[in-house]
């Protein structure tokens, strides 16, 4: 495949093979999105999988890729340098990069640097993949054309140099101004740029200037058309020039004359030549002869008389060829006409001819002067081609569009496109210029947005909610900011992608129903006569029987797994994340294997790190973790043999390994040790086998607590798996208490209430007290409101390194969070009298509720940290009937 | 002592009959009912001292079960423990919410499932729960 033709299949984004390179370490996830990509019906991927950069750099080299899958963190390399490599290598390739948790900055960092958009592994599924993938190669294919674009527009404008091209706003504010602007008025771009086009260029004493320049623009306001007119203008060292400015009038959305583009050419000579004519003849051949400009000398019979040397490059012809014959062109004088002159080597020239009377020889005769505009007229069309093409790409798109732009600091709508005509079936244009507070009033959020995707200059994306007694559909929107003021909006409807969703999990929670009822009842058959509850069992009827249990509990759990695995797939697994002490949790876990291990007489060893902060984990999924890899350890571990289950403090992470002194697994299996049903040839020992996909679960729970899991092993040795989780910091945690607990009340549309604590002259007291003492204080404090609040579902956080007690508190009105305050007054005001604390101390008290007095997650913190939220003091100013807030 | 009895609401009979003859084993009276209906009517007339219950069933679902029991002044002391294959997180939440004493999935362990009847059946169980709630 040569060069072109590469290029041109990967601008077709309906091609049929989409190439697509993933470079992605685990190989189970490269399953999933194998099986993913092949569900597409209507496209056909060829899926290229790499585990490392090396050769996914190698594979970019040899082309035929369409879209880059990244996953940053690589054996070979980690961090946003794997995908600046990616980017070195293929700049022409869209890449998407794929992380563990929502929130990964080094992800974000990626967008920023060019890749096209990153994917939270989890929560991918099919529709979403393919979207991205669709998406990125869509939107790499626009930024190519627009940065070849502007390069070509760039190109032109600059590569006259005896053409002017100035750009002004109605005030006359100069905007733009190329090179020949630049050669021609002496002043550089960046002198004028900024500055007001008249006190440049027009003298204040020519009347009749300036009056034909507030004719110009008045002209181009209320018509909206182009004109032409001629005008003296000065250059920087104060030579008067005559120029033949074409004025074209720019349009915003609404049809408006924003500006205007000047392009000015030099007739100076030109103009004077006419001028001076009359008064000498002889002096002016000489000028004639040596103009730039075509001139010929036309008789009243329309014999030609004369041509300079110009007019013979114009015609392409020699005076001798021309003289003396007819002119050819209709002659009227004192106008303009532009002309088509077919030149003699081939092509057309587009000329502006401009007619004068005068005399040759004593003879009345017309002189007509010539200019070549070709060039001018080639630029006016490109300049408005590539605006066309950059407004045909924003209307073709088959998704609802709408441009808004902040005036007066309210968003109003500017523009929407053919799409958007389509789904509010013609009732759009209605809505032109309305508010945005006005067009969607039971939708604040898109205010935040805007002003967060304009004030940011970045991407932002949103699902929205069906609307009770609105709307029942799901939205995916995406907020992409348009210099200077504007903001463009796609927004594409979801439900039906939802309603699948939905109906997924419905189905996979059906037939886990359906199977697991029958598979009950002869479990329990099976178990009631095995264990002689009906009646004694001979030796053979007993074993067969514990065969079969044997099987169905196998059975069971293959189910249980299927399952875990479907709805990992489905981007259905949740997490229920608290804070857990990790330690307790794999002693726990390791001791209730003590009876298996027991029978192998299989030692089992914690060595743990008890003083470690608590890890904001699913204590079930973790424990499915451990309790998978442990049962591992001891069905491979020989008798007499010993399981270590450690914990160790990593910093940023920590890390919990299960070592085992089994058989080993040689390094050809490690590879595939985590992939779906890899069963493989570690000797079996007796008891129970496994379904081949726990570690592959393994992997996607640790993963999706933004961790990571791997194997050390010799065989003959034993083996460690080891895995960690990420210690978040006090705010994270309590960042992500508040993202989730938001996400349930928009789900729900119900209310979300913070009751918020906080010190007020925290480094006072710290100052009189030691840091510890503080922190006691603050433990305490928190400890009072966990004991006060009553529900299951009430979260308390710690906020700015711990210095603000939060609770969190679901679906709560305003009304209940208030006397969930008041109860929590007092449980502190009876401790401060008892438990001495600073005297000088004093509380910040106060509630915050979603959405009465803030609407997104943003305003939220912003209120806590900036103590809006406060309605009471406890403490000293208190008691003295001092309040302040 | 007079036997224990617990009625078992469930709509698969051949997992009533198996766990009847597991129950019986262990020494109790059962009662069965084949729907929510039967089974509501049958713990107002027979007052069982446990209830197992599963979830997915014909004319009354297990949920609106739990609940018209629980708010009933003849049936609210009943422990009521669910066995069910639709083990999901919203289905456990909501089984505790309404008031139920303990939540079990199928398959079950037949072990597990005697052991948490026998607690709760002690006396004074039901007592020490409905401490537990008034002092929350």
């Amino acid at each position: 495949m040569n060069a072109t033709n590469k290029n041109s299949e990967l601008r077709n984004p309906n091609s049929e093979i989409i190439r697509v390179l993933l470079i992605e370490d685990s190989p189970g996830y490269a399953e999933i999105v194998k099986i993913m990509l092949d569900k597409i019906a209507d496209t056909r991927f060829d899926l290229v999988c790499v585990r490392r950069l090396a050769e996914g750099l190698e594979c970019l080299g040899e082309g035929q890729i369409d879209v880059v899958l990244l996953d940053l963190k690589l054996p070979d390399s980690r961090g946003i340098d794997t995908f600046d490599r990616v980017y070195a290598q293929a700049p022409h390739v869209p890449a998407i990069v794929l992380t563990v948790t929502d929130n990964d900055e080094m992800a974000i960092g990626a967008v920023k640097k060019g890749a096209q958009d990153y994917l939270v592994k989890e929560q991918v599924d099919v529709k979403s993949l393919v979207q991205a993938i669709r998406y990125a190669i869509e939107r790499k294919r626009v930024e190519e054309d627009l940065k070849e674009t502007n390069i070509f527009l760039r190109n032109i404008l600059d590569s006259s140099s005896s053409i002017s091209i100035i750009y002004n706003d109605l005030e006359g504010k100069i905007l733009f101004w190329n090179k020949g602007a630049e050669n021609m008025f002496g002043y550089k771009a960046e002198e004028v740029v900024g500055r007001c086009k008249a006190d440049i260029l027009y003298p204040e004493d020519d009347e009749e200037t300036q009056k034909t320049i507030v004719g110009i623009r008045s002209f181009i306001v209320s018509n909206k058309q182009e004109i032409s007119c001629e005008v003296r203008e000065v250059t920087k060292d104060g030579h008067p020039l005559w120029i033949n400015l074409t004025c074209t009038p720019r349009l915003d959305e609404k049809g408006h004359v924003v500006g205007i583009l000047g392009i000015g050419e030099d007739i100076t000579v030109r103009k004077w030549t006419e001028e001076a004519w009359i008064s000498s003849e002889a002096r002016l051949r000489t000028i004639i002869q040596h103009d730039v400009d075509a001139i010929i000398i036309v008789d009243r019979k329309g014999i030609t008389r004369f041509i300079n040397p110009a007019a013979e490059v114009l015609f392409g012809r020699k005076r001798e060829d021309i003289e003396g014959k007819s002119f050819g062109f209709p002659v009227v004088p004192g106008e303009k006409a532009e002309i088509d002159i077919v030149r003699k080597g081939g092509g057309i020239a587009v000329a502006e001819m401009r007619t004068v009377e005068t005399e040759w020889d004593k003879e009345p005769a017309y002189l007509i002067s010539i200019r070549d505009i070709t060039e001018r007229k080639r630029m006016e069309e490109e300049l408005r081609h590539s605006e066309e093409r950059a407004m045909a790409q924003y209307k073709g798109i088959p998704i609802p569009t709408y441009t808004w732009r902040k005036v007066d600091g309210k968003f109003v709508l500017t523009d929407y496109n053919k799409a958007a005509e389509e789904v509010t079936q013609g009732k759009m244009s209605d809505l032109l210029g309305k508010k945005v507070e006005d067009v969607y009033p039971d939708a604040p959020e898109i205010v935040g947005d805007l002003s967060r995707c304009l004030q940011q200059k970045t991407l932002i994306t949103r699902q929205t909610q069906p609307k009770p007694g609105k709307t029942s559909k799901y939205f995916d929107c995406t907020y992409a900011y348009v210099p200077p003021d504007h903001v463009m909006v796609h927004v594409e409807d979801i439900t039906t992608e939802k309603e699948i969703d939905r109906m997924k999990s419905e189905l996979i929670s059906n037939v886990s129903h359906e199977l697991r009822t029958p598979l009950t009842t002869i479990k329990e058959g099976i178990t009631l006569v095995f264990d002689g509850s009906l009646g004694h069992l001979n030796t053979d009827q007993e074993a067969v029987l514990a065969i079969a249990k044997q099987d169905i509990d196998r059975l069971a759990r293959l189910i249980n797994d299927l399952l875990d695995i479907s709805k990992i797939e489905a981007g259905r697994m949740e997490l229920k994340k608290s804070s857990v002490d990790i330690s307790s949790l794999a002693e726990e876990v390791l001791f209730s294997f003590q009876n298996q291990a027991g029978k192998k007489y299989i030692q089992l060893k914690p060595r743990l790190k008890k003083t470690l902060p608590p890890l904001y984990i699913d204590p079930d999924k973790i424990s499915q973790v451990l309790a998978n890899l442990i049962s591992n350890g001891i069905k491979f571990t020989p008798e007499n043999g010993r399981i270590t289950v450690g914990v160790k403090d990593k910093g940023k992470d920590v890390e919990i390994s299960v070592a085992d002194t089994g058989v080993g697994i040689s390094q050809d299996n490690i590879a595939g040790l985590f992939d779906r049903f890899s069963q493989f040839s570690r000797v079996y020992g007796p008891g129970e086998r496994g379904t081949g996909l726990g570690l592959a679960i393994s992997k996607e729970i640790v993963e999706m607590h933004g961790g990571r899991i791997w194997v050390e092993s010799e065989v003959g040795e034993g083996s460690t798996v080891t895995f960690s989780l990420p210690q978040m910091s006090r705010d994270e945690i309590f960042r992500e208490y508040l993202t989730n607990g938001l996400r349930e009340a928009a789900e729900k549309n119900c209310p979300l209430s913070l009751v918020v604590a906080r010190m007020k002259n925290l480094e006072k007291i710290e100052r009189g007290n030691t840091g510890e003492k503080v922190f006691e204080i603050l433990q305490e404090i928190e400890g009072l409101i966990v004991r006060t609040l009553r529900r299951k579902t009430d979260i308390v956080s710690r906020y700015k390194y711990g210095e603000i007690v939060i609770a969190i508190l679901l679906d709560t009105p305003k009304k209940y969070a208030l006397s969930v305050k008041e109860r929590i007054r007092q449980a502190i005001e009876v401790e401060m009298q008892e438990k001495k604390w600073p005297k000088d101390m004093e509380i910040f008290l106060g509630v915050v509720t979603y959405p009465d007095d803030a609407q997104d997650e943003v305003e939220l913190i912003n209120k806590i940290s900036k103590g809006f939220w406060a309605d009471e003091i406890i403490g000293e100013r208190a008691a003295q009937g001092g309040k302040d807030g | 002592m007079d036997k224990k009895r617990i009625l078992v609401v469930d709509d698969e009979p051949n997992f009533v009959r198996v766990v009847q003859l597991r129950l019986e084993a262990a020494g109790y009276e059962v009662l069965v009912a084949f729907d929510g209906m039967q089974g509501v009517s049958t713990a107002h007339k027979e007052k069982p001292d446990l209830i197992i219950l599963d979830i997915m069933m014909p004319a009354m679902h297990g949920h609106r079960v739990c609940e018209a029991l629980k708010k009933s002044a003849k049936t609210w002391t009943i422990p009521i423990i669910y066995l069910t294959a639709k083990g999901s997180k919203e289905d456990e939440e909501l089984a505790y919410k309404l008031g139920a004493e303990h939540f079990l999935t199928k398959p079950y362990e037949p072990e597990i499932l005697l052991e948490i009847i026998k607690k709760a059946l002690e006396p004074g169980a039901q007592l020490k729960k409905a401490e537990e709630k008034g002092s929350s």
